[in-house]
């Protein structure tokens, strides 16, 4: 008794079906098959709670990628955005410049040079307007920038002020027209 | 009605390495230093793809979304990724300690959501399969077309219709990435040569029988060379021979599913004919049982014991891949676990470039002969029954039940009636029945049992074996303190069905070892003539040219 006998023909274009659906398996299921020199998958839930956390540690490879990977510095801004108090957007495209100064929701953000150590700038964030529980981080990102994520200290007299390097990442970042601000 | 966003159809731009890079990163991902999907859940995610049977998984998992978005009151996100390693047990933990709005019910299966128009239900169990679903959509589609279908759902309340019109439309999406992405032509190509191979040999009717041990290995010898192969795939023996159990498992699935009459080309249109998916997925799930076994070892709480090292996982992989066809291909098998893997040597030295190593290899192939591996084998299920000797150990000293099973298992043709005195009789009272305090009975007899005070040689010599066994195992839940831990005693009652299934196959197998008739008489001779034949193979194959 043959197998075309039994189940007839058609069974052979069954099999091949099963056969392909199998091999396919065998394919997605050996991590070996996977590309050599492929990127490094990243974690979503690693990004997720960077994004969320603020005591979460950054894997290198995810520090990296976000660096690199203009798609996932987009997917990090929509997840900080989510659940953020304040969203600064992008500064308009007819200002020239560097920012130094960014209105929303009640909250501005201004950046003044220290009158005693010129090479740093104060990052003055004035909660005027807002009665809420005040944020206790900063982010700023954009697709061409470096992501900066900042711890804030509590408020005092109605703002929270933080002390930063001229020039460093975290200023260049909030200078680019193009970043967005985000309050959490 | 949702229309396909356009940024979601670009991602069908990326090859299918891609596709295989995210499941295979699935089981890479940690949390809290333990894996966040386990093997089953996995394996599950690639069946579903492979089969393109994943819409009644996104329908339940767009339902989960909804649970997950209300459970966290932050979004959607929180339950999938910020709550630790993703078990039933951990949804149900979390899912009990949420005060929901109202419109949700928790129970200890399920989690239920009352919308306006009706009543939809996800399981605990199913959760970790979900979730690595949600985890392997969102890797190949991408956070924003997710998050996107997500919000919107959420937007104006959800209802059963809008779960669903979400579910279709992130289905379809889905379908138009693997469209681009699932690499099946070269299946088919594959299995056609297969077919016709085996029709050129035995005619033009194909035979289930007609795959043998001498069809495998004459296949790869006229199919391996650069001549021949085209595609490389069937380069290495390893590969023909895990073709050939794939075609005798489809073979054989076909023929005993006469359901599936009048195939036509998969896809979700069942109007015009195509295959109902999910018949091909029950398939594709009852072949892939063989592997569960296995795998229910390194998953859920079992997965907290060590019941194989590295070596010893590794020497029982292919044996439990093949399943049954294994007891067909015996010499085949025992080809690829020795030639095969050192063809796989080759390849690794090739691609590293180490000349020496090719060379050696190809010079003199045969490393293990047949009977060491076959030794390996033996020794393999030496160790599986101290390991069932041992976890009876630990589970009789904590009580459980399992062990009970356990000693009926391990002492099949033992006489039960010698134990009569654990079950005092009890006269009825006033005309009731009997009722036999059995947790007392139980306590009793296991009480006695460890401490060996049993007046039956059989059961006590039983016992005494077992308590060596834990005693000479020192690895990961065999150890002392191991005996008062409840996880581990969780893991070992979780682990015994699947051992005895390991062991059963395996004795099985050695069994087929130890009675196939081998073209040239005995195993040592047989590899001699065999390494003949893979040696003049590797020359060929990776030889200097003359």
């Amino acid at each position: 008794m043959t197998f075309e006998d039994r189940s007839g023909p058609e069974s052979l274009m069954t099999a091949e079906r099963i056969f392909q659906a199998l091999s396919v398996l065998d394919q997605l299921a050996d991590g070996a098959t996977r590309q050599v020199g492929a990127p490094e998958r990243i974690d979503v839930g690693e990004l997720y709670r960077h994004a969320r956390d603020p005591e979460a540690a950054i894997s290198p490879e995810l520090r990296k990628a976000l660096a690199d990977d203009v798609g996932l510095r987009a997917d990090f801004a929509r997840m900080v955005g989510k659940n953020a108090i304040c969203r600064f957007p992008a500064a308009a495209a007819a200002s020239s410049g560097g920012v130094a100064t960014r209105e929303a929701s009640g909250f501005r953000i201004t950046l003044r040079k220290s009158r005693a150590e010129p090479s740093q700038v104060y990052i003055i964030i004035d909660l005027a307007d807002y009665d809420g529980a005040p944020p206790s981080q900063l982010f700023v990102l954009g697709e061409e920038i470096r992501a900066c994520k900042h711890s804030l200290p509590p408020p005092m007299g109605g703002a929270i002020q933080i002390l930063a390097e001229d020039g460093s990442d975290i200023i260049r970042a909030l200078e680019d027209r193009h970043s967005e601000v985000f309050l959490r | 009605m949702h229309a396909i966003p356009e940024y979601a159809l670009n991602a069908a731009q990326l090859d299918s390495g891609e596709l295989v890079g995210a499941l295979a990163g699935l089981s890479d991902i940690t949390a809290g230093g333990r894996p966040k999907y386990g093997p089953r859940a996995c394996r599950q995610v690639a069946i579903a793809i492979c089969c393109r049977n994943y819409a009644r998984a996104v329908h339940e998992l767009c339902h989960m979304a909804v649970f997950a978005d209300a459970a966290s009151g932050s979004g959607w996100e929180e339950l999938f990724w910020n709550n630790g390693p993703s078990t039933a047990a951990n949804f149900r933990s979390i899912s009990e300690q949420v005060a929901f709005r109202s419109g949700f019910e928790v129970s200890r299966q399920a989690v239920t959501i009352n919308y306006a128009d009706g009543r939809f239900s996800v399981s605990f169990s199913h959760m970790p399969f979900l979730s690595a679903m949600l985890e392997y959509l969102v890797s190949v589609l991408g956070y924003r077309a997710v998050d996107d279908l997500f919000e919107a759902m959420f937007e104006d309340g959800p209802s059963c219709a809008s779960v669903s019109e979400t579910a279709k439309v992130l289905s379809r999406i889905l379908y138009a990435y693997l469209a681009d992405h699932l690499p099946g032509a070269q299946a088919q190509r594959n299995f056609r040569r297969l077919v016709e191979f085996l029709k050129a040999r035995d005619g033009e009717i194909v035979r289930i029988d007609a795959i043998d041990d001498e069809a495998v290995l004459e296949f790869w010898r006229g199919h391996s060379g650069p001549m021949n192969d085209n595609s490389g795939e069937f380069k290495t023996f390893r590969f023909v021979f895990r073709s050939f159990v794939r075609l005798h498992q489809a073979l054989d699935a076909a023929q005993v599913r006469n359901a599936l009459n009048r195939p036509k080309p998969i896809g979700p249109n069942r109007a015009d004919g195509e295959i109902d998916p999910d018949q091909l997925f029950g398939i594709v799930e009852a072949i892939d049982e063989q592997r569960n076994a296995l795998e229910a070892l390194r998953d859920g709480p079992a997965g907290r014991i060590k019941f194989f090292n590295g070596r010893e996982a590794g020497e029982l992989e292919l044996l439990f891949d093949c399943g049954p066809v294994a007891l067909t291909l015996p010499l085949s098998l025992m080809r690829a676990e020795t030639f095969g893997a050192e063809q796989t040597r080759i390849t690794q030295a090739l691609r590293r470039r180490s000349e020496e190593i090719v060379q050696a290899v190809v010079e003199r192939p045969g490393t293990v002969n047949y009977d060491k591996r076959r030794q390996a084998f033996q020794n393999l299920g030496a160790h599986l029954f101290r390991i069932l000797l041992a976890s009876l150990h630990a589970l009789a000293r904590a009580r459980h039940r399992k062990s009970i099973s356990m000693v009926l298992s391990l002492r099949p043709n033992a006489d039960y009636r010698r134990l009569a005195n654990f079950f005092p009789r009890q006269e009825p009272e006033d005309g009731n029945v009997a009722m036999l305090d059995t947790d007392r009975v139980r306590d009793q007899f296991f009480a006695a049992l460890v401490r060996l005070e049993v007046d039956d040689n059989e059961f006590r010599d039983l016992f005494r074996e077992a308590r060596i066994a834990f005693g000479k195992l020192s690895r990961r839940g065999f150890r002392a303190r191991d005996l008062d831990d409840p996880d581990m005693i969780d893991g070992f009652a979780a682990a015994a069905d699947p051992l005895f299934e390991i062991n059963d196959h395996l004795a099985r197998f050695c069994l087929r070892l130890s009675r196939v008739a081998l073209p040239r008489g005995g195993w040592s001779t047989q590899f001699d003539a065999d390494r003949a034949v893979f040696k003049s193979q590797f020359d060929l194959l990776y030889g200097e040219p003359q």
